[in-house]
């Protein structure tokens, strides 16, 4: 190793002194403590948090609601797939249509002019 | 970040308490997050440089370990386990991340410039500049940064809180051989930053 790379090696060393305050490992424990009482008071808890937090659960929440309502809507609907067929309407058959002819044609008989 | 000092063997005491969890003693596990959180706290803290993701990200970490705690079949130390749990979460979290746009250097912990231990080494290091120890502390941060979080990770470990190259290999299950090159890139790219510190 270089005399550069232990220069370097000691000057990053210098940021294990970066300590929290003094009593803040005493504080993690009791918020963990409280996390796990909540989490067996409501089963599921950690699950949740170590899953991406109580943000995920609001859009499942919301989208299962939204999936619910659009199902009702295409149950309810008149002309659903689901409703009665009449039985008086008709198949709607599409026709070729005719070619159009030039409407200006030619007379069978010739025209004759009077003359005077 | 201060490391635990215990004249028992770590392992051992480890898997008792762990064993002791395993069947339902709470006060067991909380003697695992009173021995390991500060070095996790401080992995974290280090690969994110902000305390608050640094605190709920450790949190999160425990919480995993407690819910995974059964399926923790002893192939690793717990040690070395909780640690992998730690990374994987963290490096997860950079990703989602921009961290650039989330590291600021009022996150950081004050009080380190009253720190004897930190104003004899920062005079080790180099005497020229041991009054300017905020500059050095926004430089280191900086230089910290610029690295991916792949070599983050591996100096965090290995330069500032000590893991043997073996022990890191398993946590971040790469080789040996990886975490030397990527701990040799680390520093080249470092020395760049620090450059005005070196003598």
């Amino acid at each position: 190793m270089s005399e550069r790379e232990k220069q370097v090696q000691n000057l990053i060393r210098l940021k294990r002194f970066e300590e929290p305050r003094d009593g803040y490992f005493e504080d993690f424990l009791e918020e963990f403590r409280s996390l796990r009482n909540e989490a067996e008071t409501s089963r599921g808890f950690l699950n949740s948090r170590v899953s991406g937090g109580a943000g995920n659960r609001k859009w499942f929440i919301g989208a299962g609601m939204a999936y619910a309502a659009l199902l009702a809507v295409v149950l309810m609907w008149p002309n659903g797939p689901e409703t009665k067929q009449d039985a008086s309407r008709q198949p709607i058959i599409f026709e070729p249509k005719q070619p159009v002819r030039n409407s200006v044609t030619p007379p069978k008989t010739p025209i004759s002019i009077p003359r005077p | 970040m201060s490391s635990e000092s215990t004249n028992e063997s770590p392992t051992d005491a480890d898997e008792l308490l762990v064993s002791r969890a395993q069947s339902g003693d709470t006060l067991a596990f909380d003697q695992l997050v009173v021995r390991y959180s500060p070095r996790l706290y401080g992995m974290i803290y280090h690969m994110t440089s902000n305390k608050e993701d640094a605190n709920d990200l450790t949190q999160d970490v425990f919480a995993k370990a407690y819910r995974s705690l059964k399926r923790f079949r002893g192939r690793s130390s717990f040690y070395t386990w909780i640690y992998a749990i730690g990374t994987n979460m963290t490096l997860n979290f950079l990703k989602k991340r921009n961290r650039r746009a989330a590291w600021s250097l009022d996150n950081l912990d004050s009080g380190i410039q009253n720190d004897e231990a930190m104003v004899d080494l920062a005079h080790a290091a180099n005497p020229r500049h041991q009054s300017d120890l905020n500059e050095l502390q926004k430089k280191l941060n900086e230089a910290m940064q610029s690295l991916s979080n792949a070599h983050r990770a591996v100096v965090t470990m290995f330069d500032i809180q000590g893991i043997p190259h073996a022990e890191i290999s398993k946590i971040l299950k790469i080789s040996e051989g990886t975490v030397r090159s990527r701990l040799f890139y680390a520093h080249r790219q470092l020395q760049g930053h620090l450059e005005e510190f070196i003598k």
